[in-house]
């Protein structure tokens, strides 16, 4: 089979392992389409953990699991009317039509999401692609006793076995499904999952304009204005976002899955408000993000702890429902860190060992490495201190949550991985040569991120002006 | 504070922020299309194409079967190698445990992947070695 075949068909058959689970947690909202591939991707990524800790093979696995979630969906549906109910009006009401400028949106973030493919053009595949990604993608074909042994051999360190296993999943998946197991798809593969992931990333901001502006009252002219505003600031900062991952978008690396799963999860899960819908599409970020790599585990749980708070404080009465689900999220995040400890899995070489340096010349070293990565901070600093001195109330009457909560995901995030750099063991500059540009592609994609909201409450903030001098004109002389 | 004033500082962030984006954005646009150039095409395909070669090699000298090992490969080579089996072969620490060594050399002459070709040692009956180079 074709490469383009071998995609084709790896990408329709993750997607519709997750078309009734996803329509039933999320509803038929556009965002659920690429978070089709994204939940088929999920379940690769627990089908391997299955693998590895139980028996049998990836595909059955996933199968089982694939199955499992349809059935669990359908008996939902079935014992709950109401959902039902509320389910099919929502598609009765996407039977009247959806807003032209929505469907000018997410033409405009695919077609903004294409540029970073264009680097496809190159046969790439990275270092730690085919020394980590791809290896472990070898293991996972060949099924539970071959991948177990694998990760277990101490001679295999150098290609970090414990690190989690969604995105060598997939390209295992493809692999198996199609018959074709080239670099070149499994390459492929991931590049487009990661492309899935940035639309919901995108496809987060045109949601807060489309929000806002019915919630905005500027009129039918301030509304067409907000919602045209949220689709440029969409496909600008997508474009952005394209540049900055470059390379590592199409090479097979990983570190761009985790990132957009991330900044996506801030947006529904900390910016937008915590409906059902919207916390069922950051719990399934989240889980795409916690078996993605090792810092989106520490990132995801941050995050758990903090869209709790947030719901907790907003939700009258009934506090342990979302305190009883951040502690079940917390413990599928553990999952794979603890499989990998009960498996004996070798300890990985650059988080065991002696640490060299003090730890203030280690601290220095990671800022002063960090911080070219990182210069968009000051325009979001910027942005947000003048949107918090007179744009507050705009963002109220937007329905978005309180700038602090992406700042202190923003900070949360940077001080686990400085934290990570700074008390983590071995040569802290070697370290951050070998990895800096890569692990804070998330810190700086979530600033841009913040850029755009202020940017769209900015728009929705002068589209008011207008509805402002209403009441000011003078009649006109009879 | 007016309203036309709250409106015109609003529009203010808006249009710094817009500026901002837009301006990385076309920066970020022009410098993806430097992602593709010929020379990075020729670089990862000569890439892929080591590694085939490699691998290639490495399915002449030793089946799935085989317990290999590396006898003192440098940092690169043990990467490099597995690499190229460690996907498919089980690999030993242990030399009386394995079935076969494997080693990456360097040469000018003969069969190589861009001067890089795989040797294999057995142990045969009566305590002799064989020593076989790979073909790709």
């Amino acid at each position: 089979m074709s490469t383009t075949g071998a995609v084709v068909l790896t990408l329709l058959v993750l997607a519709a392992s997750g078309v009734v689970p996803v329509l039933l947690a999320v509803g038929p909202r556009l965002v659920a389409l690429p978070l089709l591939p994204l939940a088929g991707a999920l379940c690769c990524g627990v089908a391997a953990v299955s693998e590895i800790a139980l028996f049998g093979s990836l595909l059955l696995w996933f199968v089982l699991w694939a199955v499992g979630a349809f059935v669990v969906s359908a008996v939902v549906l079935v014992t709950h009317p109401a959902l039902r109910q509320r389910r099919r009006r929502q598609l009765a009401a996407l039977r009247h039509g959806v807003r032209p400028l929505l469907v000018i949106g997410g033409v405009a973030v695919v077609a903004a999401t294409v540029p970073m493919l264009w680097s496809l053009k190159v046969p790439s595949v990275g270092f730690d692609t085919r020394a980590i990604w791809m290896l472990h993608a070898r293991w996972l074909s060949h099924g539970h006793t071959f991948a177990l042994a694998a990760i277990r051999n101490r001679f295999l360190v150098v290609s970090h076995p414990g690190y989690p296993p969604l995105v060598s999943s997939v390209m295992a998946f493809a692999w198996r499904l199609t018959g074709t197991s080239s670099a070149r798809v499994g390459v492929v593969m991931v590049a487009l999952v990661n492309a899935c992931a940035l639309f919901v990333a995108g496809w987060g901001i045109i949601e807060v304009a489309r929000r806002g502006a019915v919630r905005l009252h500027a009129g039918q002219r301030g509304q067409q204005l907000v919602l045209a505003a949220g689709v440029l600031v969409a496909a600008l900062t997508v474009l952005v976002a394209g540049g900055v991952v470059g390379l590592f978008a199409t090479n097979g690396y990983a570190d761009v899955l985790w990132s957009f799963t991330a900044v996506a999860a801030v947006v529904f899960g900390l910016v937008l408000p915590p409906t059902p819908s919207n916390l069922a599409v950051t719990a399934l970020l989240l889980g795409v993000t916690g078996l993605t790599k090792v810092e989106g585990i520490a990132v995801a749980g941050v995050f758990v702890i903090l869209i709790a708070v947030r719901v907790v404080v907003r939700r009258q009465g009934r506090p342990w429902v979302p305190i009883a689900g951040a502690a079940a999220a917390i413990v599928a995040l553990l999952v794979w860190p603890l499989l990998t400890i009960i498996a004996g899995v070798p300890s990985d070489p650059s988080i065991s060992g002696q640490r060299d340096g003090s730890l203030s010349s280690r601290a220095h070293s990671t800022i002063s490495a960090m911080w070219p990565h990182l210069h968009v901070v000051v325009l979001a600093l910027v942005c947000s201190v003048l949107g918090g001195l007179f744009l507050r109330a705009v963002r109220g009457r937007l329905g978005l949550a309180n700038d602090l909560w992406p700042w202190v995901a923003l900070i949360g995030a940077t001080a686990v991985l400085a934290g990570a750099y700074v008390f983590g063991p071995g040569n802290v500059e070697l370290w951050l040569a070998t990895s800096v540009n890569r692990t804070t592609i998330f810190e700086a994609l979530l600033a841009w991120w913040i850029v755009a909201l202020w940017a769209l409450s900015g728009v929705a903030g002068a589209s008011l002006l207008e509805r402002a001098q209403v009441p000011t004109r003078k009649p006109a002389a009879p | 504070m007016k309203p036309w004033l709250r409106a015109a500082v609003a529009a203010v962030v808006g249009l710094l922020a817009i500026v901002g984006i837009a301006l990385t954005a076309v920066h970020a646009a022009r410098s993806e299309s430097h992602l593709a150039t010929p020379a990075l095409v020729h670089s990862a395909t000569q890439s892929d194409a080591y590694f085939e070669c490699l691998s290639t090699q490495a399915h002449s000298l030793v089946s799935a079967h085989d317990i290999v090992y590396l006898p003192k490969p440098t940092l690169a080579n043990w990467v490099t190698l597995t690499k190229v089996i460690g996907g498919w072969v089980r690999l030993t620490l242990r030399p009386a445990s394995s079935t076969v060594a494997l080693a990456l050399l360097h040469s000018t002459r003969g069969a190589t992947c861009q001067g890089d070709y795989l040797v294999t040692i057995r142990r045969q009956s009566g305590g002799r070695a064989l020593i076989s180079r790979g073909r790709s």
